[in-house]
């Protein structure tokens, strides 16, 4: 089996002493996603590769036979015919639920690559981020139909493309889950706090209830109606980006009230690195 | 004369949806198909030896980088590092879309490195495609 390399702090030094750290246990976790999702994608070849040669094979036994039903007895025919027509049926359910696996894996997959890729922070303008966001999505109805204010707002310590989803993440849910028959708001400010800096993405959307706000963060969850497209996987991205950062990310939000998602991205201290 | 094609595939189905879409592909040769790197690099050096009625410069190897005893990146370097072997075709089919094992397929000398599509149309497209291009080589 071809796998990546343990991460260091999987390495077996570690393991004696730290096995309850929790950087290894978050690295062990990505790294189990990583085989898992890899791993996963030979069978799936399998699966759907065969599904198809199945559905040629059907096909080659209804061609042949169509010559050979007239001379079977009636009800025998009758069987043979139902038991064909079926197949397309119970071929599209095999097919439908190899397609729902395979996404669900491709989300996973996504994430542990996201938890491997190195974290390169730099002093980043949260404004030209927002502003390059805006401009990636003016074509997206949920933003041209949005009011979004933008403070000022000081600069940010944070690897650019993470931070650049992180963005991503924030904006297009305040827009998206918006009230109905009411065009979203989106206020965006950033202060320092506490040796970092609080970015506050707030809405006034149709906000998230009491039973649902503690689960936000889970990979595929989606919290109230799903009138909206998404994979369930904004949050949990943002999640581990902030992990990775070192920093803290928090949820308040009432029903029809609105949300605010709050991201808090440490300064660095010393030197560079994260 | 009729090229050999060497199918180093562990996986029993994958074997054999790239044997049917070689075939549907129009491959004009003989495929052998093994479950081990240890197993073609014996056919291969038997050939080296003219053991085998197989001939070094008409062979064409297919190698999945995933495989039990003596893995796809073994047998490659074998190949690739061994001066008599080194003008086999080697062609990776790997499960993975990581394009670090891509990378390192290609430093170690392989001609073509293909990502096997999880989607099956692909699948048999690329495939086919490839059958023709081996046709070609």
């Amino acid at each position: 089996m071809t796998v990546p390399q343990a991460p260091d702090a999987l390495r077996p030094a570690d393991a004696a002493t730290r096995l309850d750290d929790p950087e290894r246990l978050d690295a062990e976790m990505r790294y189990m996603l990583y085989i898992l999702s890899h791993d996963l994608r030979g069978p799936f070849i399998t699966l759907r590769g065969f599904v198809e040669e199945l559905r040629m094979i059907a096909d080659d036994i209804s061609d042949g036979l169509e010559a050979i039903l007239p001379s079977l007895e009636p009800a025998q025919a009758e069987n043979i015919t139902m038991s064909l027509e079926e197949l397309p049926e119970v071929m599209g359910f095999i097919g439908g639920a190899v397609d729902s696996l395979d996404s669900y894996m491709q989300r996973l997959l996504k994430l542990s690559r996201l938890g491997r890729t190195p974290q390169l922070p730099r002093w980043i303008e949260p404004a030209k981020t927002l502003a390059q966001v805006l401009a990636d999505k003016s074509e997206n109805a949920f933003f041209s139909q949005s009011t979004i204010n933008i403070d000022t707002m000081p600069d940010v310590w944070a690897d650019e493309e993470s931070f650049y989803q992180l963005m991503d993440t924030a904006v297009t849910n305040a827009c998206q889950y918006h009230q109905e028959g009411k065009a979203a708001e989106v206020n965006i400010s950033a202060s320092a706090e506490d040796g970092g800096i609080l970015i506050h993405v707030k809405d006034n959307g149709r906000g998230i209830n009491d039973v649902d706000l503690p689960r936000i963060f889970e990979p595929f969850f989606r919290a109230g109606r799903q009138n909206t497209p998404g994979e369930g996987m904004g949050l949990t991205y943002a999640r581990l980006i902030m992990r990775m950062h070192k920093g803290k990310l928090w949820c308040e939000s009432q029903v029809d009230g609105g949300t605010s998602l709050f991201m808090w991205l440490p300064l660095p201290i010393n030197g560079t690195s994260l | 004369m009729e090229k050999a094609i060497i199918l180093a595939e562990d996986n029993m189905g994958h074997a054999r949806l790239i044997e049917k879409n070689l075939k549907r592909g129009g491959l004009q040769g003989k495929v052998t198909h093994f479950t081990d790197g240890r197993q073609v690099l014996d056919f291969l050096t038997g050939a080296e030896k003219k053991e085998t009625e197989v001939k070094i410069d008409n062979t064409v190897v297919l190698l999945d980088l995933n495989m039990p005893i003596m893995n796809g990146f073994q047998v490659l370097q074998s190949v690739k590092s061994d001066p008599t072997m080194k003008s086999i075709h080697v062609v990776v089919m790997t499960t993975t879309d990581d394009p670090s094992e891509i990378q390192r397929c290609y430093d170690l000398g392989c001609d073509l490195a293909l990502t096997k599509p999880v989607e099956y149309t692909s699948f048999a497209q690329t495939i086919q495609k490839l059958a023709q291009d081996l046709n070609k080589m």
